[in-house]
């Protein structure tokens, strides 16, 4: 396991594989429209740096989620003045999410269950 | 498109100059078209503008962008796939194509992954003409023989002319027996000659009889009388069993062995050589498959083959193999799924037609009393 200069565990490239996507869906869920750097703001705390990403990661994962119809994307000026595209779910996605939220959750019972995930002391 | 060209045109104005080139660099290796290389650069430089309106650092974004040389080519796949995603027609034109081409390939390795039952040298050149000339009559041996045959006719004439009867009349016995030798020969072919032979012999004795009435001798007439009755009697006829049988050794070298044997390569180039072509170039070669998608199963031809026999046995006056052959023929796709049988039909329909040939010279020449010598 890796970690950055503050000590925080970077996740490898293959579990991000498979994380990246549920957690922006997650997030787009909880939120509704968000552009790049938010997301990635979002996903650095949300995790406390174990999904840093950079843009060379998070635009081919929202390209490659827009091509499978689970987000789409909207150009908006924001109040700046600025033009954003925006990110939002699409039903398909919502779908997908739940799918994943699944998964994960027999994921991590199962992790548990072998002794993988720390247990919390009592 | 080069990092400077692209750099040019991007919209990446405003942007710190290392910003600018990241940009740049990543969608110079994209591979993008402009107007999408455009529209991606505009994303990535609002996003280093949020990044420095927050406050941070241009290094520290700079860092975090990733390597240019694994994003460009990252970027460039997932629109492309996007780019896809949005056309149904073209994922539609993509899955067809995708699926044709699959069946291209195999059936293309159909063709050309298997040799067929019999020795792979039986189908190259040397093999290929000895085994079409079960079909063809193109082996010397029975070339000669046949002109033979022609030559004791020419003589027949001859000697006629010259008022000679009874040489006459043996050269043309002589062309009979040698037509009746040839039909004892093992081949499709040799029934083939041999009814062409003695059709033409008929011919031929009615021919000069009615030329030269007064050269023959009531001997020599009745000579002539008997052995063309004989022909009556005793008729030259071509054979369902050698058909059936030359098919079958014709099929081993065409197909793989078994009831459902396939059609090899190696078949089609026999096929090919029957009707007078020569090996085929490369473009021939890749267009087989779409000419011969399903070709029939060795048993289906052989049974196929049974059909029309049946149909061409009995009365050579009946139409009934005709009119089927000649719906065979109309029906593109049936001809090339049986494609082979074409070598037996055109010799039984070749046959058919001898005999009725050979039926009519004989029926021309009716048993009749000899004219009274010329002193």
């Amino acid at each position: 396991m890796r970690t950055d200069k503050n000590g925080a565990a970077r996740i490898e490239r293959e579990l991000m594989r498979g994380a990246g996507p549920a957690a922006v869906l997650s997030l787009l869920d909880r939120r509704g429209e968000m552009y790049g750097y938010e997301l990635v703001d979002a996903l650095s705390s949300g995790s406390a740096g174990a999904l840093d990403m950079g843009q060379a990661t998070l635009y081919p994962l929202l390209y490659n989620l827009e091509a499978k119809g689970l987000v789409h994307a909207t150009w908006r000026q924001a109040e700046s003045g600025r033009r954003r595209k925006y990110y939002a779910l699409t039903p398909r996605g919502r779908r997908r999410l739940a799918a994943h939220r699944r998964q994960w959750r027999a994921v991590t019972r199962a992790m548990s269950s072998l002794g993988v995930l720390e247990r919390a002391a009592r | 498109m080069t990092r400077a060209v692209l750099a040019e045109g991007l919209t990446v104005q405003g942007l710190p100059r290392p910003a600018a080139d990241r940009v740049a660099e990543s969608l110079a290796a994209s591979g993008l078209t402009r107007s999408e290389a455009d529209e991606v650069a505009r994303e990535l430089s609002a996003h280093f503008e949020d990044g420095l309106a927050r406050g941070r650092d241009l290094e520290a974004l700079l860092r975090d962008f990733g390597d240019p040389a694994l994003a460009g080519p990252l970027i460039g796949r997932s629109v492309r796939r996007r780019r896809r995603a949005g056309r149904p027609a073209l994922r539609l034109a993509e899955a067809f194509s995708a699926l044709v081409l699959a069946a291209y390939l195999v059936s293309f390795a159909r063709l050309h992954a298997r040799a067929p039952e019999a020795d792979a040298n039986a189908a190259r050149e040397g093999g290929r003409q000895a085994l079409l000339a079960d079909w063809s009559g193109a082996s010397p041996a029975l070339a000669a023989e046949l002109q033979r045959g022609r030559s004791r006719l020419d003589a027949a004439r001859l000697e006629a002319s010259r008022g000679q009867g009874g040489e006459a009349a043996g050269a043309l016995l002589g062309a009979v027996a040698i037509a009746r030798a040839i039909s004892e020969g093992p081949s499709p072919a040799h029934d083939l000659a041999a009814l062409r032979l003695a059709g033409e012999a008929a011919s031929e004795a009615a021919g000069i009889s009615a030329a030269h009435p007064v050269e023959f001798s009531p001997s020599d007439l009745a000579r002539i009388d008997s052995g063309l009755a004989a022909l009556r009697t005793k008729p030259i006829a071509w054979g369902p069993r050698k058909v059936r049988s030359a098919f079958q050794v014709l099929a081993s070298s065409m197909y793989t062995g078994g009831d459902r044997g396939r059609l090899t390569a190696a078949g089609l180039r026999l096929y090919q050589a029957w009707r007078g072509k020569t090996e085929p170039g490369l473009a021939a070669l890749l267009l087989e498959p779409a000419y011969f998608p399903d070709p029939a199963r060795r048993g289906e031809a052989v049974a196929e083959l049974e059909r029309f026999l049946e149909l061409a046995g009995g009365d050579p006056f009946a139409d009934a193999f005709e009119r089927e052959r000649r719906l065979f023929e109309a029906s593109s796709w049936r001809t090339l799924r049986y494609a082979p049988l074409q070598i037996p039909l055109d010799h039984v329909a070749a046959a058919r037609q001898a005999s009725r040939a050979l039926t009519r010279a004989l029926n021309a020449v009716p048993a009749k009393e000899a004219p009274e010598r010329r002193s």
